[in-house]
């Protein structure tokens, strides 16, 4: 086991290489920037390439491209670049190519404040591109070690889907500094839990199949297979086609491919749930961290308090949400994104809170107030939302 | 379907939904006797398209692989395809004057830059006849179109002392011809001259919209109208003609070799792997 | 009506029929009339063009280069080189 101290930016370089990565194309931005100079510096020492683009349409295009042909690819971004991937990421989606995205969340909207955590892309992630038709796979890491295994994830996932993947990490996460182990032997790979897909080819006639299936061979330009790939909706030997039954089961293909393999993606971990808790923080990302000491402090105070951190997002996993209690949702936005869904997701009954914050963390004590407040049937105060005092 | 057809694409595709006259299978036809004449066969091209008339109607049509980008993009993606094919392989992108000279300009700018292998064929129908007939960036001043109502007022890039092809040199292009579709084994010749070439190259060919663009410029939708307002303009000698025309032949060749990108960035890793072993 | 090809001309001319779009630039391109337009329409609703008299041709091919739609070829000698 190698045994590192670094960043979360570090991480995602190391488990690109790890996974298999040969290509990198990207464009520089806080706080990511890290991961495409990491990648500058590893990728040639591994037969790899780096290629520095014009723009986010340009990286995320040529990083599909490259899978195109066969190599592995990954790009990284942040909110303002990952707006612009909409147009390959749809891309991707509709053809089928597997592909990493890297998005560091930070404060928005546009450019926002560079260099501090938010998490505004939540929705974005699940509608990275026009259209609709489709359903995305996006994971979210809470730490250095974690970006680093669920960026190998990814590329696991994105072969076995074909598919582009999200890892949407957040400032915090690729900027700050841990303890990094990454595995070296067979035992340790195994006992990390990772897996690494290698690329199969496709070689027809059916290229794009109207079924639920996984592990279909994409399609990799190159070999004489007389494939066909576009942004049109294709037959299943990839002929544009503007007839409605392709589209319905194109359409069937990409939503269903997801749904109906969910067990495969879906992460959670669950915090003291044991004793039906009254009050359920629900965090992803960054801010699950605190909730997580939140929770052991509630119950030091002797407050029954759980917490849900979301691993994967999408698929929203709403089976997680089966339990009736006060669920508050902690987010690095003010907006409220993910308590929409949890909205969406509980049982009847139940009620969600919000607490929002950006561009810093929530404190522990925070929300062990605010857990109380909702246990003593208290309506929630609008922390540091006091327009008088500004 | 003819013999070349009949050789190199798929028969689902052929003929294609084109309207009557339209001349792009004429640019078609071009590319695919370059091909054959140098001898080349389905495994030896990967085939990439754009978005509008000249995309839509020739993806997918060559019997090896295909692609067609987003609109413009195309040549972000076959500069990340570029570093996975082999390097004898060629790229051949069929593209509109929309998405080569405006939409993706910025792309197949920095595709110049790097010098990426490919051959871009931009079939100009003189806008976005796709949509209906809206001007672009090489209609010429002064026509009318369904967004031009008054006349093309909107500068172009192939007018008043500009040129685009001057630009794409600037940038580094290797190889750059400008063809119309109504000429014949001059313009094969140069479009065999361009896949030969190893590096970026790009050929400009015009095509007669006979649906939308002549349909209002010309006020006829005859296709031979439109074929003889073509060829009367069609300059390979560069003869004083009056009005817009079209010189063609070969624009610029460079006599330097510039490294192809696929290459130097293979050799680049392949040095850097060295350099960590020792 | 089908107009007949011969073995002992010197270039054969084929136009195919389904593929024909009526665009009339093989008309207009041939120096030797060798061609007419059909009275009858292909299932895409054209009328194509007819090879008339193929004895006429010269091999210019330049009715090859004209045709927009990948339906015309013409072959050195008779009508059993195609």
């Amino acid at each position: 086991m190698k045994r590192l101290f670094d960043t979360g930016n570090a991480a995602i370089t190391e488990a690109a290489i790890f996974a298999g990565c040969k290509l990198f194309a990207g464009y520089p931005i806080t706080p990511a920037t890290e991961i495409a100079e990491n990648m500058s510096r590893r990728l040639p020492q591994v037969g790899g390439f780096y290629v520095q683009a014009e723009d986010e349409l340009a990286a995320l295009h040529i990083c599909i491209g490259g899978s195109l042909g066969g190599l592995k690819a990954m790009t990284s971004t942040s909110g303002p670049g990952y707006i612009l991937f909409a147009d390959p990421y749809g891309w991707a989606l509709g053809s089928e190519i597997p592909v990493v995205v890297v998005n560091a969340q930070r404060v928005g909207p546009v450019s926002g404040i560079t260099g501090a955590p938010g998490q505004g892309e939540f929705y974005l992630s699940r509608y990275p591109t026009h259209g609709g038709n489709f359903e995305s796979i996006v994971l979210a890491p809470n730490s250095v070690q974690e970006a680093f295994q669920l960026t190998v994830e990814a590329f696991y996932l994105a072969e076995r889907f074909r598919m582009p993947i999200t890892v949407l990490a957040d400032q915090i996460v690729t900027d700050g500094w841990e303890t990094l182990l990454i595995p070296e032997t067979e035992a340790e790979i195994q006992a990390m839990g990772l897996k690494v897909a290698l690329r199969q080819i496709n070689y027809g006639p059916e290229f794009y199949p109207a079924t639920d299936e996984i592990d279909v061979p994409p399609v990799v330009l190159g070999h004489n297979t007389g494939a066909a790939c576009s942004d049109w909706t294709p037959t299943a030997e990839g002929f544009d086609t503007e007839e409605v039954e392709w589209q319905h089961k194109h359409a069937y293909r990409l939503i269903y491919k997801v749904r109906n393999n969910r067990s495969i993606i879906s992460q959670y971990e669950e915090f003291a749930l044991e004793d039906e808790p009254d009050v359920i923080f629900v965090a992803y990302g960054s801010p699950s961290r605190v909730v997580k000491s939140a929770v052991q402090a509630a119950r030091e105070q002797g407050l029954k308090v759980g917490g849900i951190r979301l691993v994967s997002i999408w698929p929203f996993p709403d089976e997680v949400f089966h339990r009736s209690a006060k669920y508050l949702s902690v987010e690095l936005n003010y907006d409220g994104q993910l308590v929409r869904e949890v909205q969406r997701a509980v049982p009847k009954g139940s009620e969600v809170h919000f607490l929002g914050r950006c561009g810093e963390l929530p404190k522990v004590l925070e929300l062990v107030e605010a857990a109380r407040t909702l246990i003593n049937g208290q309506p929630l105060k609008a922390i540091k939302w006091e327009r008088e005092a500004w | 379907m003819d013999y070349l057809a009949e050789k190199f694409l798929k028969a689902r595709k052929i003929p294609s939904t084109a309207c009557s006259g339209c001349g792009l299978g004429q640019v078609h036809k071009k590319v695919l006797l370059a091909i054959d004449d140098l001898g080349l066969e389905s495994a030896d091209i990967v085939w990439g398209t754009g978005i509008g008339c000249a995309g839509r109607q020739t993806f997918n049509t060559w019997k090896g692989d295909n692609f067609a980008g987003t609109h413009g993009r195309v040549y972000a993606l076959a500069t990340g395809l570029r570093l996975a094919l082999k390097p004898e392989q060629k790229m051949i992108l069929t593209v509109g004057d929309g998405d080569a000279f405006g939409i993706g300009l910025l792309h197949l700018l920095h595709a110049v830059r790097r010098n990426v292998d490919m051959t871009v064929i931009v079939a100009d129908n003189f806008g976005y006849q796709s949509t209906g007939g809206q001007y672009g960036y090489t209609t010429p001043s002064g026509a009318v179109t369904d967004s031009s109502p008054y006349g093309m007022h909107d500068p172009n890039w192939v007018q008043d002392g500009r040129d685009i092809l001057d630009i794409l040199k600037s940038a580094g292009a290797g190889f750059l011809a400008r063809h119309t579709s109504v000429e014949g084994h001059n313009a094969v010749e140069s479009i065999k001259q361009a896949i030969r070439y190893k590096g970026f190259s790009l050929v400009h060919i015009i095509y007669p919209c006979v649906t939308n663009f002549f349909g209002k410029a010309l006020g006829s939708r005859k296709p031979v109208d439109a074929y003889r307002w073509l060829k009367a303009r069609t300059n390979p000698k560069q003869q004083d003609i009056q009005g817009i025309t079209f010189t063609t032949g070969i624009y610029y060749q460079s006599t330097s070799e510039r490294q192809e990108f696929s290459e130097q960035l293979r050799g680049f890793t392949e040095r850097v792997q060295k350099r960590c072993q020792s | 009506m089908a107009y007949e090809q011969k073995n002992n001309q010197p270039y054969t001319v084929r136009v195919y029929e389904q593929g024909c779009k009526e665009c009339g630039y093989c008309i207009e391109v041939c120096p030797r009339n060798v061609f007419v337009q059909a009275n009858y329409f292909n299932d895409k609703g054209y009328r194509p063009v007819q090879v008339k008299f193929p004895e006429k041709c010269i091999g210019c091919r330049r009715c090859f280069f004209a045709c927009p739609d990948f339906s015309i070829d013409v072959k050195q000698g008779g009508k059993d080189s195609l």
